[in-house]
């Protein structure tokens, strides 16, 4: 390669699987994560089209019942943990974290690069667990592993226990390295309420990672002690409790739940002043309620038990606890819209990614007040009224917002833009297939419709016939979407330094950034989002 | 969409329906306004002309308070009728229900034991005592707008009082494994004529007795036997029974047996006490308790049957 400028090197280069296994730049590593995450999200994807294949019509299609259950495992197992969880803070947040504070690179670089590869360990454990030994049945447990079953099915619940504990450690080491990097790598003039706010809610969602993470490790450790000395914990036959299980289980995987949804609030949060060319409306309030938003997921758990035979009093503090979570979501989304008003707003891709966010993501929280409701969770608990409202948040809550801040960063990770109506198209295949998918799960999940069900009663027929149809409208968009951003990465226009005129850190240096990120330390004076402020 | 099924279900639906008003309200108001605001300030040209507004104290203190009251509200109703949905009165008519892979068996005061199906009367307040004798299951009457995990430690109840006569679903909504989507059921409403001809002969009016085999085929399907044996000798989670009666088995650890009816009755009943070679121990629930003892050399005198010749 040979450019004009021999200073310049983009951080790219060089090639080679030696220069980037063993790199421990931040943006290298933010790429590679990038890739295996994607990896996993394919083959989880591809899981879920088999269940909804399988849920075309009621009886057997393609898969008898244990093969169905084993596909739903395999989907929830991998998206969870394989895909959603190191989700946006390890891509986009290793990628930009640094260059947003103006930093070199995070405060230990080396960590970080341990952190993928424990995170590749941890994969693979889980991988090889969910299929187990040749010969033996594939684990179909659900992701949730609930006890006693997943110690009474032929595959061991140990195995996974440890995958998701080893992967646990990679989220430690990603959640420190980003909260003293927050804390001691700041550009100079970088103060706190400079910051953008996506670094406010990497800030949250690694306290999250850093507090929550420990607690599987606990109950991998009783899970092995009661398997290797008999001692009984969940085990009712020993004299234990199963619920003690599932109380486990969601302490850590409720707050795991804003570990997925806070970065992609944060990803929003970027993307709608630069396309509106306006402040941020109401930047403490957001950035303070995903503090509060970390805070009060570790005090809710509780809701996923509710009519698991837990005390009557622990349900009634624990519905009161969920409601709580309401308001700092609620503040969000209304300072969001706010930021449009009297804005000059550009509706391009990443623009409409952030703004098709906004509306699934009222439905993802509205769905959620009956649940939180105990008198209405009754009904509706393990129903697909609950797998809907959950697939609002997940999918269209974080995978709107990654796929929007892949369009957004596009640019700065690769240099090349992608094409703007093809982007576009795969905004509107994937809005109307997704919605097409889960409508029809609140429906007839409010109609009675249990989840993880094989088979189904003729009286659910309609409303399956239509999810699954929108499900492979669905998928059909991801292979749009990304199809559109690999092309971009060989054929795309070559992208300016900062086409979208935006005043944040990344944006001020070449695309792709220089290895070193900047050329020297910037020196910040004004908080990130001062557009607008010309005209007043 | 306001269930008559039970006067608690009814008072549910009004919460839903006051919950999916406020959602609805909630849902067009912010999004109408992301909508207009979209179109309203689209962008026109690059010298477009562009408010600074940082934010309004006063807004952010208007949009926490309203939603903080509404959510209380929201609670509250939804806890006072859960109180009730969730408390049995004193006098209710009690069931004891067992849940096993991969169906329910309901005994009654008067000492029937029936599998598959649950029968109440109408306008009794009815209670089920709840409890697993392996994984956890939950019992899901969507009608009734009930439901509760039936775990193997401890006993978990519901209770409700149906108002009409009918037949409704019952539905295990925590997953269980292979057949959980089969581990179905109906509740039988039956007014108080039906319910005393059921109590005293078992049957519904016009229902014939059954002969020992069909009576020992319905209990195969009802108690889930048929979701682990097949009947044409492919091997489920369980062996097959087709020409069982007869056969010579070897059982883990070499021992051979014969199978004749006291290897089956012992089979049903303790089944951990001899495991068929290849197969793994502790997937057969014990019905130890929860077939009478006709049920079983009914059960014998089908699986008799069940021959290739
Ligand atoms: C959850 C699955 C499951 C259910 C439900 C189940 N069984 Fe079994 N059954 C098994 C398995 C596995 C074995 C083999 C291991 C053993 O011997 O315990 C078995 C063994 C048997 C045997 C011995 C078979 C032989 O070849 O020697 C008989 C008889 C039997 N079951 C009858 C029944 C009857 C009758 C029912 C219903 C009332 C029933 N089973 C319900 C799983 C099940
Ligand atoms: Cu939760
Ligand atoms: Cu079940």
């Amino acid at each position: 390669m040979s450019h004009e400028n021999t200073e310049y090197r983009p951080y790219l280069e060089p090639k080679g699987f030696y220069a980037w296994f063993w790199t421990v730049d931040h943006k290298r590593i933010g790429l590679m994560y990038l890739y295996a995450i994607l990896f996993f999200f394919l083959l989880a994807g591809l899981c879920a089209l088999g269940v909804r294949a399988e849920l075309f019509y009621p009886k057997t299609q393609f898969v008898d019942h244990h093969g169905y259950n084993v596909l739903f495992t395999l989907h929830g197992t991998m998206m969870v943990f394989l895909f959603i969880v190191p989700g946006i803070p390890a891509t986009l947040g290793n990628f930009l974290l640094p260059l947003m504070i103006g930093a070199k690179d995070v405060a230990f670089p080396r960590l970080n690069i341990l952190s993928f590869w424990v995170y590749l360990l941890g994969a693979a454990v889980v991988v090889f667990s969910l299929i187990g030994p040749p010969g033996s049945a594939w684990l179909d447990t659900g992701w949730t592993f609930y006890t006693p079953y997943s110690i009474d099915s032929s595959t061991g619940v140990i195995p996974v226990t440890l995958g998701a504990f080893i992967l646990g450690f990679a989220s430690i080491l990603t959640g420190m390295n980003f909260i003293v990097t927050i804390h001691k790598m700041r550009a100079p003039g970088m103060t706190w309420h400079r910051m953008p706010l996506f670094v406010w809610s990497l800030y949250s969602s690694s306290l999250i990672q850093v507090l929550a993470t420990p607690v599987v490790a606990i109950t991998l450790g009783l899970l092995i002690m009661e398997r290797m000395l008999g001692i009984g914990f969940f085990d009712a036959g020993l004299g234990g409790d199963p619920i003690l299980f599932e109380n486990m289980f969601w302490f850590y995987s409720h707050p795991v739940v804003y570990i997925m949804i806070l970065p992609a609030m944060g990803v929003v949060a970027e993307i709608l002043p630069v396309f509106a060319k306006k402040p941020i409306f109401g930047y403490r309030a957001i950035a303070y309620s995903s503090l509060a938003i970390a805070l009060v997921s570790f005090f809710v758990w509780g809701h996923h038990l509710f009519v698991s035979g837990m005390s009557e009093w622990s349900r009634w503090i624990f519905s009161l606890l969920t409601f709580a979570v309401a308001i700092p979501t609620a503040i969000k989304v209304f300072n969001w819209i706010g930021t449009l008003y009297k804005g000059s707003v550009l509706l391009d891709s990443p623009m409409l990614y952030a703004c098709g966010f906004i509306f699934l993501f009222t439905i993802a929280g509205l769905t959620g007040l009956p649940l939180a409701t105990l008198a209405t969770d009754v009904h509706l608990h393990d129903t697909y009224f609950v797998v809907a409202h959950f697939h609002y948040t997940m999918q269209g809550g974080t995978v709107v917002a990654l796929v929007g801040g892949l369009h957004f960063w596009w640019p700065k990770m690769y240099g090349r833009m992608y094409n703007e109506t093809i982007a576009k198209v795969g905004f509107w295949t994937l809005f109307v297939g997704f919605n097409a998918t889960f409508i029809p799960q609140f429906v007839m999940g409010y109609q009675g419709m249990p989840r993880r069900y094989a088979d189904y009663l003729g009286e659910f027929h309609d409303m399956h016939f239509l999810s699954s149809v929108g499900s492979m409208v669905n998928g059909l968009a991801y292979f749009l979407i990304f199809g559109n951003l690999i092309w971009a990465v060989y054929k795309g226009k070559r992208a300016a330094a900062n086409p979208y005129n935006s005043l944040s850190l990344e944006w001020q240096t070449p695309s792709p950034p220089p290895l070193t990120n900047f050329d020297e330390v910037p020196t910040v004076t004004d908080w990130t989002y001062g557009y607008g402020s010309k005209q007043a | 969409m306001i269930s008559d099924a039970t006067e608690v279900a009814a008072r549910v639906d009004l919460v839903q329906i006051f919950i999916f008003l406020m959602m609805a309200f909630w849902f067009i108001a912010c999004n109408a306004v992301l909508v207009y605001f979209m179109l309203r300030y689209r962008r026109k040209g690059p010298d477009d002309e562009v408010s600074d507004i940082k934010g309004s104290h006063m807004l952010e203190v208007v949009w926490t308070v309203i939603p903080i009251i509404l959510v209380f509200i929201i609670f509250y109703v939804g806890a006072n009728v859960w109180k009730d949905l969730r408390t049995p009165p004193e006098d209710a008519y009690e069931i004891s229900v067992t849940a096993q892979k991969w169906s329910w068996s309901f005994k009654y005061d008067h000492g029937a034991i029936k599998g598959g199906d649950l029968f109440v009367p109408q306008g009794v307040p009815v209670k089920l005592n709840m409890i697993s004798n392996d994984v956890i299951h939950s019992f899901f009457v969507p009608e009734f707008r009930v439901k509760e995990d039936v775990v193997p430690s401890m006993y978990t109840n519901v209770w409700f009082q149906a108002e009409h006569a009918g037949v409704y679903n019952i539905f295990c909504t925590e997953y269980c494994g292979k057949d959980h989507s089969h581990m179905l059921g109906k509740v039988h409403v039956l007014d108080p004529d039906t319910w005393e001809h059921w109590v005293n002969t078992g049957l519904m009016p016009g229902e014939k007795q059954l002969t020992p085999v069909e009576a020992g085929e319905a209990l195969f399907v009802e108690r889930g036997c048929k979701g682990c044996h097949s009947i044409d000798g492919t091997k489920l989670v369980g062996p097959s029974v087709l020409d069982l009666m007869g056969r010579e088995e070897i059982l883990e650890g070499g021992e051979r047996v014969t199978v004749d009816d006291n290897y089956i009755m012992d089979s049903i009943k303790y089944p951990d006490r001899q495991i068929v070679a290849g197969y793994p121990k502790g997937q057969m629930p014990s019905f130890d308790g929860q077939l009478t003892n006709e049920d079983i050399s009914n059960i014998i005198t089908y699986l008799k049957t069940i021959s290739s010749e």
